[in-house]
């Protein structure tokens, strides 16, 4: 109950602000459309690349964005200055955790934007509805919604151990702008991995990266062949990556100087 | 009093390693490849017991160890070394039992929610303490009530004053009813009327409630107003520990007169009725003996034209480097 609180608190002020919430999905819309613009022109006469045709190019970045709303984020800055500015003192006094505080929160902002940017969303759908067909979902929904909350998790987990990095170096950002660069490449953001080279398909196979955001679009739109193994290696990386933050986390609270307050 | 031991403390040290740099760019282009550390003694080897109910106060100049003394008792900062007891947990393990039992108010950083008024952050706490409704809704009423604070609850903290601020602050650190209560410096940057106000809530909890409270400040005031005893500490050892009246009547020994002139008076003639802290024209501090600070000030008011006459409190700072500093 105490983190329902905190997002509906989140919420209420992020209704306080809404000329924000505007300016962002302003900006959120931008990278989709450029993304569907560049593979169209890519495509030029060809009906397909890789097996991605225009109606599968549109749907991929839109649902990506989309799927960015529910799974992404960036909270990681937000413990960081907490654990900089001495903010955490008062979360190690109290039975609330600083890391579900900052997700929640965040959650809050993901919904207002995710609600906002859904008419916006629909609209483009329609625009362009002649190159879309209903055949083109054609995974299992339950998989879909596992896939996506499980991708949710393993984001949440790695931005927590990055913001926990404020422990050792005053700055963060430096790897939270790594971490974007690595899923934007490994993990689908940029363009389907299998429209990568080879190479980078392969090493994407080993990395988090692709079962964040790469393999619950995917598995929607049929691309993944394996669906089930994807969801048990997201499993899979869910515990390491756990096991990780909590190490991090524990070593990081001996080295803390609660400076600032 | 009852007997029970609220906090325990025996040989409690904190040393941080601090990164020393030379001055010039050639040091910063060194720094990047070796740096150098220094341990800093910020808490040595202190020891101590509060029974539960107690009242003290934890003296010290800026600097002095109080602040992270008081960030080990809560459970923020590991010790380097020693062993303390609070309520018999260890704070480190930050068992929830534990943290249901404690609070801490810290000067300058806060509980409440800069955009959204007070009462949201309240209903925040109460879920984070699973305080029951009807005891939520007599503690808040009680507290509001004593520090009257009505009119304020629905406002966005944002806009509320410094001493409003502090005030809803401590109703959020209460709310859950705690055992023990760490306050640090609770009355900085209030004005003279809330500093008052919140002492005296400050006595009254602990009457009422029988909430143990460790108070820090480097003001000798705040508490000789509050606490029946002080722990005075300096670069991180322990100096005193006893009553404030005992401190007061050994180390305490004179009183300032703060004198506002018409006109400058040579610093001959004030040396005559007592030692010159300070002489800066037309403004002087005279320290003159404790016994005799009424006698000495009419002295003054009767022999020269004076504008304004204050008196004060000893600073502690000047306690420290007149008593006990080697």
């Amino acid at each position: 109950m105490k983190y329902w609180q905190t997002f509906l608190l989140s919420l209420s002020i992020h209704f306080q602000y809404r000329a924000n919430l505007v300016l962002w999905l302003v900006v959120g819309t931008i990278q989709p459309m450029v993304m569907i613009i560049m593979w169209f022109a890519i495509l030029g006469d060809r009906t397909e690349v890789g097996g991605y045709a225009r109606g599968d190019f549109i749907v991929y970045f839109l649902f990506m964005t989309l799927g960015w709303y529910i799974v992404g984020g960036s909270f990681s800055r937000e413990i960081g200055r907490a654990i900089r500015n001495g903010d955490l003192n008062k979360y190690l006094l109290q039975p609330y955790h600083l890391v579900l505080k900052c997700f929640f929160r965040e959650l809050a902002w993901k919904a207002v934007s995710l609600a906002m940017s859904l008419p916006l969303f629909l609209g483009v759908l329609y625009l362009l509805r002649g190159y879309l067909s209903w055949q083109m979902f054609t995974g299992p929904w339950w998989q879909v919604a596992l896939s996506l909350l499980l991708g949710s998790i393993l984001f949440a987990l790695m931005e927590a151990i990055i913001g926990s990095l404020a422990f050792w170096v005053t700055e963060i950002w430096p790897f939270a702008e790594m971490n974007e660069m690595l899923l934007n490449f490994f993990g689908g953001v940029l363009a389907p991995i299998s429209l990568l080279p080879m190479v980078v398909q392969k090493m994407s196979v080993y990395t988090p990266f692709r079962y964040i955001f790469y393999e619950p679009v995917a598995i929607a739109l049929g691309k993944e062949g394996e669906p089930v193994k994807a969801i048990l290696i997201q499993v899979l990386y869910i515990v390491v990556v756990y096991v990780v933050y909590k190490l991090v986390w524990k070593q990081g609270l001996h080295k803390y100087e609660g400076n600032g307050g | 009093m009852s007997e029970k031991v609220a906090i325990e403390v025996k040989g409690l040290s904190k040393h941080f390693s601090v990164p020393v740099k030379a001055e010039g760019f050639g040091a910063s282009v060194k720094s990047l490849f070796y740096r150098e550390y220094k341990s800093v003694k910020a808490v040595e080897k202190i020891s101590f017991r509060i029974e539960e109910g107690e009242m003290v106060g934890f003296l010290g100049p800026n600097g002095a160890g109080k602040t992270t003394t008081m960030k080990m008792l809560s459970g923020i900062l590991y010790p380097s070394n020693g062993v303390v007891k609070v309520l018999g947990y260890n704070p480190t393990d930050r068992k929830p039992a534990f943290q249901k039992q404690i609070s801490m108010v810290m000067g300058q950083k806060n509980q409440l929610w800069w955009d959204l008024p007070a009462t949201d952050a309240y209903i925040l706490n109460k879920e984070i303490f699973n305080i029951p409704t009807h005891e939520y809704k007599q503690t808040l009423d009680e507290l509001v009530a004593l520090l009257g604070v009505e009119e304020i609850l629905s406002t966005p903290v944002r806009k509320l004053s410094l001493g409003q601020r502090m005030k809803c602050e401590l109703i959020a650190a209460l709310l859950h009813r705690p055992k023990v209560l760490f306050l640090d410096e609770p009355t900085i940057g209030l004005d003279v009327v809330t500093q008052k106000k919140v002492r005296e809530f400050l006595k009254k909890i602990n009457r009422e409630m029988k909430t143990t409270i460790l108070l820090t400040s480097h003001y000798m005031e705040d508490v000789q107003a509050v606490c029946p005893r002080v722990i005075m500490i300096n670069r991180g050892a322990k100096l005193y520990d006893g009553t404030i009246d005992n401190l007061i009547k050994t180390y305490a020994t004179e009183k300032y007169l703060q004198v506002d002139f018409d006109n400058e008076i040579p610093r001959e003639k004030l040396e005559a009725i007592g030692r010159v802290v300070e002489y800066e024209g037309t403004r002087v501090v005279i320290a003159v003996p404790r016994v005799a600070h009424a006698k000495k000030a009419a002295e003054l008011l009767t022999t020269y034209t004076v504008d304004n006459l204050d008196i004060q409190e000893i600073k502690l700072e000047d306690i420290i480097v007149k008593h006990f500093s080697k």
